[in-house]
């Protein structure tokens, strides 16, 4: 291609670019400046998305979750582990640590994987935050929290429901579930006076 | 879908003219295909032209869709091994064939040829990339290109 003085249109190039992995795409950003952010364009993204899936048709792989929690001793044993398993008999095994979310104790959970990108989350309490974590990059982004309001009356509880991605405003989108209960449900029987 | 007995003519950049099974190409090429379904193909005067196509292009062209329509029944790796060895041509030919095959819309080798050229380039420094591609104007300001050397000299 190089002594003809031709150059693959643009549209050609991107269905090569689009073969690529998502790690060498870092790489080819520096190629040529109009590729710089391919991943954050929709016609791109839409040619990678459909050579993913005719790939992962043949080599699938396994996001395994596994959360373990043993309470019975005095130390409270506590792991979580996040595995992928690929190759045609799932055996291959590499264990992704999830970057942190923060330092405090509390839940982390793994909602679901949609093109790669593991979403994940970790609350203590009220405190939730989530990330978006694509391990092929090792790119982490935080979401912003969205807003809980506090009515001292209630108890909020806070679940996050799903993860998935929007074709329609090509994003991706976490569902979060809030359940407020009103405090007297939990309040207990008051005990009989003499 | 015509008799497989048919034939059609194809004439290159040259004025070559080709004349190949009517089953061959309209298996493989969508362009073709429509041609002869919509009936805008007559068998007795058409020849189709392809200006951008020369003859030597063509013929590997029409070599390739032959073979796909003889030996689909065959087994992976021998099919893989055939692509192969028909893909062993040098950079032009290769950019000839990827225009050619753009041009008739002809998917299956289209995709041989963008996995022969991804194969080419992945893992590659960024200036053979940009020799391979034949990249001239990269478009970023000599400061961006300094500071992408600076940011990633592994890519370099």
């Amino acid at each position: 291609m190089a002594t003809h003085g031709n150059q693959i249109p643009k549209d050609l190039v991107w269905e090569i670019l689009a073969k690529l992995s998502v790690k060498s795409l870092k790489r080819f950003s520096c190629v040529h400046k109009s590729w710089l952010n391919l991943l954050e364009n929709s016609d791109f993204k839409n040619i990678y998305y459909e050579n993913l899936k005719s790939k992962t048709a043949y080599s699938s792989s396994l996001l395994l979750w596994r959360s373990f929690h043993d309470e019975r001793s005095d130390r409270h044993v506590y792991e979580n582990d996040v595995y992928l398993l690929s190759g045609e008999r799932y055996e291959n095994m590499v264990t992704l640590v999830l970057p942190s979310l923060f330092e405090e104790i509390g839940f982390d959970r793994v909602i679901d994987c949609v093109n790669g990108i593991i979403c994940h989350y970790k609350k203590a309490g009220l405190n939730v935050k989530i990330g978006l974590w694509n391990p092929k990059t090792d790119e982490h982004k935080i979401i912003p929290p969205s807003t809980i309001t506090n009515d001292p009356d209630f108890n909020a509880e806070v679940e996050i429901h799903g993860f998935g991605y929007d074709n329609v405003n090509d994003d991706y989108k976490v569902i979060q579930h809030i359940c407020y209960c009103h405090n007297q449900f939990y309040q207990y029987e008051p005990a009989l006076a003499n | 879908m015509g008799s497989p007995l048919k034939k059609i003519m194809l004439c290159s950049s040259e004025k070559e003219i080709f004349s190949v099974e009517e089953q061959v190409m309209v298996q493989h090429s969508v362009i073709i295909n429509n041609m002869i379904e919509d009936g805008s193909y007559n068998y007795e005067e058409s020849k189709i032209p392809l200006d951008c196509v020369d003859s030597k292009t063509l013929k590997k062209v029409i070599d390739y869709c032959t073979y796909h329509t003889h030996h689909h029944n065959d087994n992976q790796e021998d099919l893989e091994a055939w692509d192969a060895q028909f893909l062993n041509v040098d950079s032009n030919g290769l950019y000839d064939l990827l225009m050619a095959a753009n041009y008739l819309e002809i998917r299956n080798l289209l995709d041989l040829i963008y996995r022969t050229i991804k194969n080419m380039i992945k893992g590659k420094k960024i200036d053979e990339i940009r020799r391979i591609l034949n990249i001239k104007d990269h478009g970023f300001t000599p400061e961006e290109e300094e500071q992408n050397r600076k940011e990633y000299p592994h890519f370099y």
